[in-house]
């Protein structure tokens, strides 16, 4: 079988290379690879590009139910046994749903790849959806949701982005509501798996101690048989602006500050402009001692712990929040800072020192983030699913060094907004206690 | 000044263990002159160096009233001295595009640094900067005490911290590991700036602290940077703190209230210190108990009978007298207490009943897996080298703890559910929902 092989070759310095290797099987599946023999450990991740984006309406948690039943039952091997067989070699697995993805994660001793190569693709193409685990599963996922409820900041964020992303799928939490996820049945988890679990349209992330022709050869002997499937059509919806500011207080009396989360919509992970807006946002509010919201807000008041602001990382759509946690009495206060940030940086700007610092940061910090076989396997991760492009590593210093402040200033104007925005509060506070003249409040 | 070892890979060989190599690691150690120690691990294939500083204080140290001062000083240690005032230290380690952060907790305060392997000097001037010269402001202090006291009610309205604040509490009488290191809000509202002066001047000596450089390095250079900074600072001696807790008068047990809306169970037994060679068995016993999905308990609570949504837990010994503990989300208040009979019997069952040669082999198995996997980001290897070498003064415990766990046999496993595991020195607390207004 003849398969597609591409290379990209990042050099750090004359010391330093990251070798990524991309081959494609013929029926589709893609394997990035990249060796580091330092360890005799391996990282994979299995990426199935299927997240709660695809959970059908009124079936939300789909995608995160049909990833975790794929542990609870293949043709060969019960729930219990796929969890020995993994454990008993002290390996480690993790599965999820994200947004945009579903993942498998797997960290191993690089003696047993064989083995759990052979348990993944029978997690992947051969699981058996026993009915009375997935029974068992719905019951463990809504007990766990009524435990987060318990936890104001999962109240804040579930809040959050199921008011900003109302009528898309990025509205509700990646595991379902509690309604949702109790309706679901096998039917719907074999549909979704039939759908979305096809060789086209997964990739196998590897990194680690293993030589590539070997891992190549092995994966398409065990991969390759399966065959593709249907081509996949989705279309995000247009998501609606906001327009003007509105408010949700979610009043819980015993929490003794008030959990907020104030932003709008942001960009999507892998356009253009990514870079220099995460390089204004690094300003702005990344970074809880050093950054302007950190500064006014924790260094200068001490009115926080945590503080931060983000632009997050979404196929279709994205987020920009700024977020924090304070005492009830300084709410007001808090928020008026947090606005007057925003008003600040889009009408003066940034200073040319802040952005030379940050450049400082960036590329100084680029040899941080591929310190380990994990965050290795999570670049990889991203470069493919974002698009990122085969010459993101190569190019991401002169990238960062040819941004000017012109094109910073730009995007403070472009992406940040103080005049259409929602905010949301919980906390023992109430809409009486705070001036929200400007705001509307909704319910 | 000794020198160890110089090594040339990041391992070498010294034995097998289930037929995978486990190495020496390539630490070299010295102790200055003024007593500091010195750990440098070199790992030429790594594009980074982490540094760290570790001391030996924390809240086991603090006296009643001045509960969490070693936690304000972590704090107050990001807020400038003479030579690099206000926010030099994180803005100079982030302009280098570096990381830094510290952590308080009972036995030690740590601080660490990761910049690109051709930058860590300015890691260890800063540290060695922050060891002697702090300003200690008392106006940056009531900001920063504002600070901590939010940090503090984040744990207050979490119900995990709420659990363990009241669990430790009532698990240990006398043992200063009853008081939380982020402290009692009164005495964070009470600390003076005078007493964060007196707790620096007392504690941050080099005698009692631990340097380790992680990372690309040559040992050779390293020292002599090394020399250069922390050399020149004196120390003075400080005679340690001993505690002790009186020996268990029965089983105690508490409920708490709070606007969840599942249960907590929290069940503790009281066991031995980290020099105790009971550490070992007990630390198997967790894999065996909770140690993944395919856990005892897991298996039982979670998988078969549907009582609880998480299990965790485990063998959690700092440096005294630690606890082995379980913490379950249960899913409603109906089944606690039915949770709590299964962790008993399941206890009981391992008394009594053989354990298999598979589960302790797939135990040990985990572990060396473990030891790997630890090792995969340089600033993690730092943290167990350095973390074992300010507990035990032996850095050396990181690599041994493999081959330690693989000789750990079903006897040894017997005699601490028989020694440990009684009515008498167990702690149970529950969380109740409580209706919310």
């Amino acid at each position: 079988m003849k398969k597609i092989s591409l290379i990209f070759f990042f050099l750090l310095n004359s010391l330093f290379a990251f070798l990524i290797q991309r081959d494609a099987l013929r029926n589709g599946l893609i394997i990035l690879s990249a060796e580091d023999h330092k360890l005799p450990i391996l990282e994979i991740r299995v990426i199935i590009k299927a997240g709660s984006v695809f959970d059908p309406k009124g079936k939300e948690g789909l995608a995160n139910l049909t990833i975790k039943s794929l542990l609870r039952g293949t043709k060969r091997y019960s729930a219990l046994e796929i969890y020995e067989v993994i454990e008993a070699v002290g390996a480690r697995i993790g599965e999820w749903a994200g947004y945009d993805y579903s993942q498998i994660s797997i960290s191993l001793l690089a003696k047993d790849l064989d083995l759990i190569l052979d348990i993944i693709s029978d997690l992947l193409f051969n699981p058996s959806f026993p009915d009375t685990e997935i029974k068992k599963l719905k019951s463990e996922i809504t007990a766990g949701i009524l435990r987060d409820e318990g936890q104001p900041y999962y109240l804040l964020a579930r809040e959050f982005y199921q008011t900003l992303f109302a009528a898309t799928p990025y509205s509700h939490p990646t595991v379902g509501k509690k309604e949702s996820v109790e309706k679901l049945t096998r039917e719907d988890v074999l549909d979704f798996y039939n759908k979305y679990y096809i060789p086209n349209n997964i990739f196998l992330v590897i990194v680690g101690d293993f030589k590539r022709e070997e891992l190549i050869s092995k994966i398409e002997d065990i991969f390759g048989k399966v065959p593709r499937g249907e081509p996949l059509e989705f279309s995000f919806p247009e998501v609606k602006r906001l327009s003007g500011r509105k408010a949700k207080i979610i009043t819980k009396e015993e929490v003794n500050q008030s959990y907020i989360m104030l932003g709008h919509f942001g960009i999507k992970e892998g356009e253009e402009d990514m870079i220099p807006v995460r390089v204004l946002n690094f300003i702005f509010g990344a970074g809880t001692l050093t950054s302007r919201l950190g500064k006014e807000i924790r260094e200068k008041r001490g009115l926080a712990y945590d503080v931060g602001s983000y632009f997050d990382r979404r196929l279709y759509s994205g987020a920009f929040v700024c977020e924090m946690q304070t005492e009830i009495k300084n709410t007001q206060e808090a928020i008026k800072i947090i606005l007057n940030e925003i008003a600040k940086i889009k009408k003066e700007g940034v200073k040319l020192e802040e952005l030379k610092r940050v450049k400082r940061f960036y590329t100084g910090n680029f040899p941080l983030t591929f310190d380990s076989y994990g965050e290795k396997a999570g670049l990889m991760t991203n470069i493919e699913l974002y698009h990122l492009g085969e010459d993101y590593l190569g190019k991401f210093k002169e990238r960062i060094e040819g941004l000017s402040l012109e094109m910073i200033n730009e995007m403070a104007k472009r992406y940040l907004d103080y005049e259409n925005l929602l905010l949301v509060i919980v906390g023992n506070v109430r809409e009486e206690d705070l001036d929200l003249s400007g705001w509307e409040v909704i319910k | 000044m000794k020198n160890k070892s110089v090594p040339a890979f990041i391992l070498i060989p010294v034995s097998f263990l289930f037929g995978v190599e486990l190495g020496k690691l390539p630490v070299n150690n010295y102790t200055l002159k003024n007593g500091l120690r010195v750990l440098i691990y070199s790992d030429t294939l790594t594009p980074t160096v982490s540094t760290q500083l570790w001391f030996k204080v924390g809240s086991y140290y603090e006296p009643s009233g001045l509960t969490g001062i070693s936690h304000l000083l972590e704090h107050m240690a990001f807020k400038g001295s003479k030579n690099y005032p206000g926010d030099l230290y994180s803005r100079l380690i982030l302009e280098n595009g570096g990381q830094s952060n510290a952590f308080t907790s009972e036995n030690y305060t740590a601080y660490w640094s990761d910049l690109a392997f051709d930058r860590y000097e300015l890691a260890l001037k800063l540290e060695a900067d922050r060891m002697k010269n702090l300003l200690l402001d008392s106006l940056e202090f009531e900001s920063e005490r504002k600070v901590v006291m939010e940090e503090r009610r984040l744990g207050e309205n979490s119900p995990y911290g709420i659990m363990w604040e009241n669990f430790y509490a009532v698990a240990y009488l006398s043992h200063p590991y009853r008081t939380p290191v982020i402290g009692w809000m009164d005495d964070i509202k009470r600390i003076r700036v005078s007493d964060l002066r007196n707790w620096y001047r007392h504690y941050y000596q080099p005698k009692r602290a631990v340097l380790i450089l992680a990372g690309n390095i040559k040992p050779s250079s390293a020292i002599k940077k090394v020399e250069k900074y922390f050399g020149k600072i004196k120390g003075k001696d400080v005679s340690e703190l001993v505690f002790s807790e009186p020996p268990p008068k029965g089983e105690r047990r508490i409920k708490i209230k709070k606007a969840v809306k599942t249960p907590f169970l929290m069940i503790g037994y009281r066991t031995c210190d980290i020099s105790n060679p009971d550490y070992f068995p007990l630390e198997v016993l967790e894999g065996i108990l909770l140690g993944g999905r395919s856990s005892r308990l897991y298996k039982r609570l979670v998988y078969e009978k549907g009582l609880v949504t998480d299990i965790f837990g485990g063998s959690d010994i700092e440096k005294d007298p630690g606890l082995f503990y379980f913490f379950a989300v249960v899913k409603d208040t109906t089944k606690i207490s039915e949770t709590e009979k299964a962790i008993d019997e399941e206890i009981e069952r391992l008394k009594i009943d053989p354990i298999p040669n598979q589960e302790l082999e797939k135990i040990k198995n985990q572990v060396l897996a473990n030891f790997f996997f630890q090792q995969d980001r340089i600033r993690s290897i730092a943290f167990s080298l350095a973390k074992w070498e300010i507990l035990l003064g032996d850095y050396t415990f990181f690599e041994r703890y493999p081959k330690k766990i693989a000789e750990v046999k079903e006897e040894d496993i017997k005699r601490v559910l028989a020694r440990y595991f009684t009515e008498d020195r167990r702690t149970v607390a529950t969380l109740f929902p409580k209706e919310e207004k």
